[in-house]
């Protein structure tokens, strides 16, 4: 099954209360669980959360449903101020895990966030990355770390690090993109 | 587009997709683009935010009811954003005086139709100036910003102790939404395009990178006390946060030194 057909920010970008109240049924829990992930403090995380959804709604009406899933919309403004007070914080790099980065394989686990074929693709191009590539990449996504944070985390030279992520993220980008049409504006 | 032109391309998208720039590549990559329009710059920043939603997993935890509530609530103001202004705005420009007319007989002047009318010719000169072949001035344009925008900040200028700076006041006007803004300047010090010019920096909230956004170079013209000048940003600006006026030599710089700060305005 894909994701809902039922766009909910071009409603709230109308000012729909109902719709407001969707967004966060739908796509609360996800941006606080990430937001929580990365910064590990719930007060911290409180504020932050917040200062998303203003961008939230301050962007809707930005929202192209061609473009993507409104989950993937979303998470891209999460990420933007997640990374901001990440590097605020100016984490060091041996706090963060080394272990290899689990990601649930079945594209169901995914049901409601994004299309299914959407979920399919990227788990492929992960699939298709060798495992140190794999956990570069991931240790810049989903932990926020600078390139050189991770050269410093895993040993890697520094350039292998921004090879490994350059190409894995455009690997993974022309995977998603087999079979798109149009393009218009992102967040 | 040559296949190193496109690899180093992708290769910045990719650094920006994971926050990884700094202020020259930046640069670089804004140049790129606008050399390349056909480039879709946000495909490597959708990609990853599909591998952040896989790295998230299943387990999820629910928003705190309170926080929910102060979520909602904040919708209600950035469905429909209402102006920020972090200080009382200056009043506008006094429009330069024209002589008016005598009301003819069975005029509507006290009628209420001409507050009405007033709007509309307001109006139609704005709309005249923006699809006629001439570019709108920078002060029509600014007041049709001012007119329609749902985001505006407007903010007075604070000046700083730097002896540059003279008795300079003012405001500045910007829209995220649009990406257009303009600087109002009255006594602004008259410079010397020849030996050093004025330069606006945005700094950006949305940006992990501290280096402030170019907002264009600029003179001050002697015998013009009040200056209205458009916002020329080479970066596309998130959330505009902090505007800054340095003096820099001839032709502005890309990194400043901010030896002559000399206004500033904080959106608050």
């Amino acid at each position: 099954m894909a994701v809902s057909t039922t766009a909910l920010l071009p409603r709230v970008a109308e000012g729909d209360p109902d719709a407001v109240q969707g967004v966060l049924d739908r796509y609360g829990s996800l941006v606080w669980t990430l937001v929580l992930r990365g910064v590990r403090d719930r007060s911290l995380a409180e504020d932050l959360v917040q200062e998303i959804f203003i961008d939230v709604w301050r962007s809707a009406a930005r929202y192209r449903s061609k473009l993507g899933s409104e989950a993937t919309f979303i998470t891209t403004i999460a990420r933007r101020r997640l990374i901001d007070q990440q590097r605020k914080k100016a984490r060091r790099p041996e706090e963060e895990p080394v272990e290899e980065i689990e990601i649930p394989q079945e594209h169901e686990a995914f049901e409601g966030l994004l299309r299914r074929e959407e979920a399919e693709r990227a788990l492929s191009a992960l699939s298709e990355l060798v495992p140190e590539q794999r956990r570069v990449l991931l240790l810049s996504i989903r932990e926020g770390l600078s390139h050189s944070q991770i050269a410093e985390l895993t040993g890697l030279p520094l350039g292998t690090v921004k090879t490994y992520i350059r190409r894995g993220l455009a690997r993974v980008s022309e995977i998603l993109q087999r079979g798109e049409e149009g393009k218009e504006e992102r967040p | 587009m040559s296949d190193q032109a496109k690899q180093r391309l992708l290769d910045l998208l990719a650094d920006r997709a994971t926050f990884d720039l700094d202020p020259a590549e930046a640069q670089e990559l804004e140049r790129l683009l606008g050399e390349h329009p056909d480039v879709d710059g946000g495909e490597l920043d959708h990609a990853a935010s599909v591998l952040q939603i896989l790295a998230a997993g299943t387990e999820r935890e629910a928003l705190p009811s309170g926080l929910r509530e102060t979520l909602a609530a904040s919708a209600s103001g950035g469905a429909r954003p209402a102006p920020r202004t972090a200080a009382p705005a200056a009043p506008a420009p006094a429009p330069a005086p024209v002589p008016r007319p005598e009301p003819a007989q069975g005029s509507l002047l006290g009628s209420p139709w001409l507050g009405w009318l007033a709007a509309a010719a307001a109006l139609l000169v704005i709309v005249l100036n923006r699809g006629g072949g001439d570019a709108p001035t920078p002060e029509v344009a600014r007041e049709a910003l001012l007119a329609r925008a749902t985001d505006l900040v407007q903010i007075d200028w604070t000046r700083t102790e730097d002896a540059n700076a003279g008795e300079v006041s003012g405001e500045v006007v910007w829209s995220d939404r649009e990406q257009e803004g303009y600087m109002l300047f009255r006594d602004l010090p008259v410079n010397d395009p020849g030996v050093n010019q004025y330069q606006l920096w945005i700094i950006d909230g949305e940006r992990a990178e501290p280096q402030p956004i170019d907002g264009g170079v600029f003179d001050s013209p002697s015998g013009a006390s009040t200056l209205v000048v458009p916002i020329d940003a080479k970066l596309s600006v998130g959330r505009a946060a902090t505007f800054l006026v340095t003096l820099e030599r001839p032709g502005g710089v890309v990194v400043s030194e901010a030896e002559h700060v000399l206004t500033t305005a904080a959106v608050q």
